[in-house]
């Protein structure tokens, strides 16, 4: 490791831009394209949401630029197209945005260069992983212009309304589509866990033990392992779904059905079958999206309140217990499917216990900021930001783990409220406050903390001002996946809340203009920034900003764990884990 | 930074504000037909026939959002085929519901399917099976009254309130009542509104240069109307005075059309006693049944559709009148994907066969009532291969056939298996 | 300036308490905004369950809230020096310890109301013999309706009198009622919020739900699992009516739905 930039510049075998900037085997690059493809993405994902929230503040009028670019009669869109809607905002948020940016881009750019090494351990697979998502990509493009403008049986695609052709006008060649998409986006993760797992085992520098690991890295590589055991159940199912539509088998068939006047199938399958495989993925999946935010929260979260992480063991056993535990809940999603009720009793129980470590965690991060020298920075705002997000979403977890709670709630907007409270407030907040905190390492240059203050501020206020009052709509009653509740005598009276809703949702949207600008606008006119703009402990901060091929210029040596802020002993109030040789 | 967002809004604004009010869609379907049929091979109608047409179904018929009703008489709903009221509140778009006045119902629950114009062609349409109903042929399925007689306002009422089993309906049982009577108001203006523009397509088609008075403006019809309503309140025997002289379009296809829903209550179907042995219970009831059973498979024929199990599975080969009205009228083959095209790309539905009903699902389309079973055998449905009973059939058979088919969804042949429950266990 | 930030996080319980207090007193302009009636007898103990746990859960968000926006206050005369603290265990055991003894009574307390209304099916003493209630109503749900399927005057399904209503279902007030619910195509869920009740209904499977009515009125059933493009549309009414009203009703429709002859009127 002497010269790390000739170690590494024999793998280099694709000259020239292609091979440094497009088919890149370098981590960081890989990084970014993944960061660059799952924000775009996301605006996709957003347009999407945004249009769901039209719909339901406004029923059946025309739609702003979605009426214009799909078929609409008398200006407005049609039903299934408004099963697409929320279908695709499901999917592309969940498999393009939340899952790809943590892992494939945070879990890129920031495992090499915590653990001090020069480059993920298998470099070409890497690669692979973000080349093959764009099959997936592809796919999944091209079924928004299938009949049905893309499938329509949820994200969660239950049987038999995602088998039978003629069940809905989504459920033709666009769930062919959206499954071969899937299988794509499970390989890419595949990749990527095997990788980051192996990375984080074989590749630690020198004094860099497993209990010295950042809360980043230690999320990830539970993550990865999490990925590696769950996502063949699913690749599973999705095989078993696709072979019932296409090879006419009937895993999860029963027989005698007679959708929109179709033919009648042979049967002998249960449709619950694939709830179960479904959920046994994508319950950990949940996992998958919240645990690496949780990481990098602990981070942002120690480095501006300059103060070490509160109870540093108990945070590690607590993300493996969640992910132990995560694989054991899945039944929680599916208490009143028609599931044994006994069998609920005990996933109910598991889902109980779940709880207890994301207890643990969120007093940890609380105790972490008390007594703290808190720097208000954009990205300690989003960390804290998620806080104060995630304690309402794992609270309201508390009255669906309830099972005859869950006879009332479920599948009704309560639910809505906690998901989104997880992934929006939880992930996406955390992943913004992300983008601010590693930017500078990334691209080596600040982002401005003027305007990301006034992200903050914005999206924050109106992230409730969307998500909150979900949790009163669903004590109403009022169902997911609605097109048009007014009609119901019981759900008339929620029109005007969700026209507030709406209203937030755009300026929400809108808010994030003020977050694209930044981000591009700072590419080129970003403060320039030295290797440790944050005075933070973590080994990324030891490299160059940006760094280089190979990371690091100097061979790190780590002798002591990632949160020593403010030690007495110390003049300044942050001790790097491994010293930077003087320049 | 401002002008992204301002430049962002405009294009909303704009994108938004810039949608034209919907309009109702020429029959183009009907239009092609004609000219291939009638006018001959290259021969098309001028552009100011067609326009004619248009700006006289505009002139009495109004806009989506404007509807019109020829010769409706204000405040008297004993002469008013539709009325005013139930037309404005079925029509336009759907208005926001915080002032309790539903507004635009017909673009609320029925446009996704059924189109702006009643043409059957809405944007969901295309995933249905069976397709839903264009009403411009004014052919009813379900109906008390004899073929090619309208329904009753009965039945349409009861069409809307326990929807058609098995098809994409759906009951309207929760809407007011009144709601419920404003779309059936709906249905007949659309659909005399669509025979109307038929009609006036083919008497063009026969004659290039006909006596009608086809330009009519909107102040010639409000003259009319009022004229209409004069005529009533001084108690004149003829409620509907000649409008544009003796050859006036509205006498000549409108109003007959208007008469025949009037009347259509009178010819409703009679229905006799049903024979008392076939009561349930009765010692005989087998013995009748039998019966119904053999003229299942010899006179009634059914046996030819419906196929010996009753499952549907008899001949599948045929289509409704609504694709056979262009299809077989110009004697295109299915098989002519190009021909078939062609007409689909106007706004036709591509053919598909028509399947017989399975008798042994438990639910009817047109009502599980016996008797509408037995309107159903004895008057056929209306734009389907199923006929009406031959004559040769009398009451008592057409009953006998009514109580064998609703016995069949009992046959342990019907019932397809079923795991058992989970809390079905015995108590504790 | 820092302060707003505090004040910011301090909102959050702060207006969401309020909202939810708002909507359960149901006050202009978020009247009729929560928990509807509860009409079921089995279903006061839901509605006690979520009460219960929403004010544990209101307790902790207030707690947890108040917490962070103390932690947030920054200190005065700007920076100070963090504490340099790693952690306390008893502190971190006072933490687990206290969830997880509320988490383990939530989960013992709930168990009689999940098997009340999942597990047990209500039990009537016929002849002497006890047996399970039979189901009054076989309820097919189907693309985009339900029909409502009664067993006629012989009181046996699948029997020739047996008959259908789409649409809309009656039962009779203070009577246990059990449905039995099937699908003719996908998954449904059969949804009546005033009474609590929810049921997936997987096609292939018989399933049962039970409820006892004890307020007269009409109610909506809606079905709450993705079912195609129309599950939007997929409602119909439930009307519970006094025992006399009902038996009326239910002899008025039988006449009705076994009609023999063309009637004028509805």
């Amino acid at each position: 490791m002497s010269s790390p930039q000739n170690a590494t510049a024999s793998r280099w075998s694709i000259p020239g831009f292609l091979g440094h900037y497009v088919f890149s085997r370098d981590h960081k690059i890989i990084g970014t394209q993944f960061l660059f493809s799952t924000l775009i993405w996301g605006v996709a994902g957003g347009l999407l949401a945004l249009a769901v929230r039209w719909q339901l503040a406004w029923p059946w009028s025309d739609m702003p630029i979605f009426g214009r670019l799909f078929e609409a009669e008398g200006g407005q869109i049609s039903p299934e197209f408004y099963t697409m809607l929320f279908t695709m905002h499901a999917t592309i948020m969940i498999f393009f945005v939340i899952i790809p940016m943590l892992a494939g881009a945070f879990g890129n750019w920031l495992i090499p260069l915590m653990i001090g090494a020069d480059d993920m351990a298998f470099p070409t697979l890497n690669m692979l992983s973000y080349w093959i998502m764009w099959p997936a990509f592809i796919l999944i493009g091209a079924s928004f212009f299938t009949a049905g403008y893309g499938p329509s049986s949820g994200w969660t695609a239950y049987p038999p309304l995602s088998v039978l052709d003629a069940a809905a006008p989504g459920s033709g060649v666009a769930q062919t589509l959206w499954i071969l998409g899937l299988t794509f986006v499970g390989i890419s993760s595949m990749m990527g866990s095997v990788n980051y797992m192996t990375t984080i085992i074989q590749m630690r520098a020198p004094g860099m033990t497993m209990m010295r690991l950042p809360m980043t890295i230690w999320s990830m590589f539970i993550t990865a392992i999490l990925q590696a055991f769950a996502l063949p159940v699913l690749t599973a199912g999705l095989f078993m779904q696709l072979s019932d539509r296409v090879f006419g088998t009937g895993f999860f068939l029963p027989e005698g059905l007679a959708a929109n006047n179709g033919i009648q199938v042979a049967g002998g399958g249960q449709p619950l079958l694939w709830q179960h495989l479904f959920w046994f993925y994508s319950h950990p999946a949940v996992y998958i999206m919240i645990l690496p935010a949780m990481g990098m929260v602990s981070d942002i979260l120690a480095c501006f309140s300059r103060k070490p992480l509160f109870g540093y063991k108990p945070m590690v056993y607590s993300i493996c217990a969640i992910a132990g535990l995560g694989f054991i809940v899945w039944g929680h999603h599916m208490f009143i499917s028609g599931m044994d009720p006994i069998l609920g009793v005990s996933f109910m129980i598991s889902t109980m216990l779940i709880a207890l470590p994301s207890g643990v965690k969120t007093f940890n991060w609380l105790a972490t900021l008390w007594r703290g020298n808190v720097q208000f920075t954009t990205p300690l705002l989003f960390s804290v930001g998620f806080l104060s997000m995630f304690i309402i979403g794992g609270l309201s977890g508390i009255f669906m783990a309830a099972t005859p709670v869950d006879i009332y709630i479920h599948d009704t907007y309560f639910i809505v409220a906690h998901f989104h409270y997880v992934l929006f407030g939880g992930s996406i907040l955390a992943l913004l406050g992300a983008i601010y905190f590693w930017y500078p390492k990334m691209f080596g240059r600040m982002m401005s903390e003027r305007l990301g203050k006034v992200h903050f501020f914005l999206t924050f206020i109106l992230t409730n001002m969307v998500f909150y009052p979900m949790h009163i709509l669903g004590a109403a009653g009022f169902p997911r996946r609605y097109a048009d509740p007014y009609h119901f005598q019981a759900f008339a009276d929620l029109l005007p809340i969700n026209q507030v809703m709406t209203v937030s949702a755009i300026l929400l949207g809108f808010t994030q203009i003020i977050f694209a600008a930044n981000f591009v606008g700072s590419l080129f006119f970003g403060k320039k920034v030295g290797r440790n703009p944050w005075q933070a402990n973590t080994l990324e901060w030891a490299a160059p900003s940006p760094p280089g091929h190979g990371n690091f210029d100097f061979q790190p040596v780590v002798c002591r764990g990632p949160y020593e802020y403010s030690c007495p002993d110390a003049d300044v109030d942050f001790l790097p884990q491994a010293e930077t040789p003087p320049a | 930074m401002r002008y992204t967002g301002s430049l962002l809004l405009t294009l909303i604004v704009c994108v938004a504000g810039c949608t034209p009010p919907p309009e109702f869609r020429q029959n183009a379907v009907e239009v092609k037909k004609l000219e291939l049929q009638t006018l001959g091979e290259e021969e098309q109608f001028a552009a100011g026939q067609l326009e004619d047409i248009g700006s006289f179904l505009t002139a009495a018929f109004g806009t989506p959002d404007e509807p019109d009703f020829p010769g409706l008489v204000e405040d008297d709903p004993e002469v008013n085929l539709v009325t005013q009221e139930h037309l404005v509140s079925a029509a336009g778009p759907v208005a926001s519901l915080e002032d309790g006045e539903a507004q635009g119902l017909y673009r609320e629950h029925c446009v996704h399917c059924h189109g702006i114009s009643g043409d059957g062609s809405g944007p969901t349409s295309a995933f249905l099976n069976p397709y839903p109903r264009d009403f411009r042929l004014g052919k009813f399925k379900y109906k008390s009254t004899p073929l090619n007689v309208p329904p009753t306002q009965e039945d349409l009422r009861r069409i809307l309130k326990n929807g058609i089993p098995n098809t994409a309906m759906p009951s309207f049982r929760r809407l007011p009542d009144e709601e419920i009577d404003a779309l059936v108001d709906y249905v007949k203006y659309l659909t005399i509104r669509g025979r109307t523009e038929r009609d006036l397509l083919s008497i063009l088609a026969e004659d290039p240069d006909p006596a009608l008075d086809f330009i009519a403006s909107e102040e010639q019809f409000e003259a009319a109307d009022e004229a209409i309503e004069a005529a009533v309140e001084s108690g004149d025997e003829e409620p509907y005075p000649p409008l544009f002289g003796p050859n006036d379009v509205v006498d000549e296809v409108v109003f007959p059309q208007v008469d025949q829903w009037f009347e259509a209550v009178d010819s409703m179907t009679e229905v006799p006693q049903r024979p008392v042995e076939l009561s349930p219970g009765h010692p005989d009831r087998d013995m009748w049944i039998a019966r119904g059973k053999d003229l299942f498979f010899s006179t009634g024929a059914c046996v030819q559709c419906h196929g010996k199990l009753a499952l549907g599975d008899g001949q599948v080969d045929d289509y409704d009148d609504w694709t056979k009205d262009w299809m077989k009228t110009l004697g295109i083959d299915p098989a002519e994907t190009e021909r078939i095209n062609e007409f689909v790309g106007l706004g036709a539905m591509p053919p598909r066969n028509l399947i017989p009903r399975n008798l042994r699902l438990g639910n009817y389309r047109g009502g599980s009532r016996p008797v509408d079973l037995y309107l159903r055998i004895k008057n056929g449905i209306e734009g389907t291969p199923m006929p009406a009973a031959a004559v040769s059939l009398t009451s008592d058979d057409i009953w006998s056939l009514v109580e064998y088919v609703r016995q069949l969804p009992n046959e342990s042949l019907s019932q397809p298996a079923v795991q058992q429950p989970v809390n079905e266990r015995a108590p504790r | 300036m820092n302060r707003v930030w505090s004040l910011l996080f301090l909102l959050v319980p702060i207006l969401g308490t309020l909202l939810i207090v708002w909507a359960i007193f149901g006050a202009w302009p978020l009247a009729g905004l929560w928990l509807p009636e509860n009409v079921n007898e089995y279903g006061g103990v839901i509605d006690h369950l979520f009460n219960l746990i929403l004010w544990i859960t209101g307790v902790i968000f207030i707690g947890t809230g108040a917490i962070l926006a103390l932690t947030m206050w920054p200190a005065k005369g700007g920076s100070r020096r963090a504490a340099y603290v790693h952690g306390n265990h008893t502190l971190e055991i006072i933490w687990a310890v206290i969830p997880a003894g509320i988490l383990v009574f939530l989960s013992i307390y709930q168990l009689n109301a999940w098997a009340e209304n999942k597990m047990d099916r209500p039990v009537e003493v016929v002849d002497g013999e006890e047996r399970l209630v039979p189901p009054s109503v076989r309820v097919v749900a189907r693309q985009f309706d339900w029909d409502f399927f009664y067993p006629g005057p012989d009181g046996k399904f699948d029997t020739v009198d047996d008959f259908m209503v789409t649409g809309e279902v009656h039962v009779p007030k203070n009577q246990p009622v059990v449905f039995q619910i099937e699908s003719s195509d996908v998954l449904h869920s059969f949804f009546v919020p005033s009474l609590r009740v929810k049921q997936d209904i997987v096609p292939g499977m018989k399933q049962f739900v039970w409820f006892e009515a004890n307020k007269a009125g009409r109610y909506e059933i809606a079905c709450t699992e993705l079912c195609g493009w129309g599950h939007y549309k997929m409602g119909a009414v439930l009307e519970v009516q006094e025992e006399e009203d009902y038996a009326v009703w239910l002899q008025e429709t039988t006449a009705k739905c076994l009609a023999i002859s063309q009637s004028f009127e509805e």
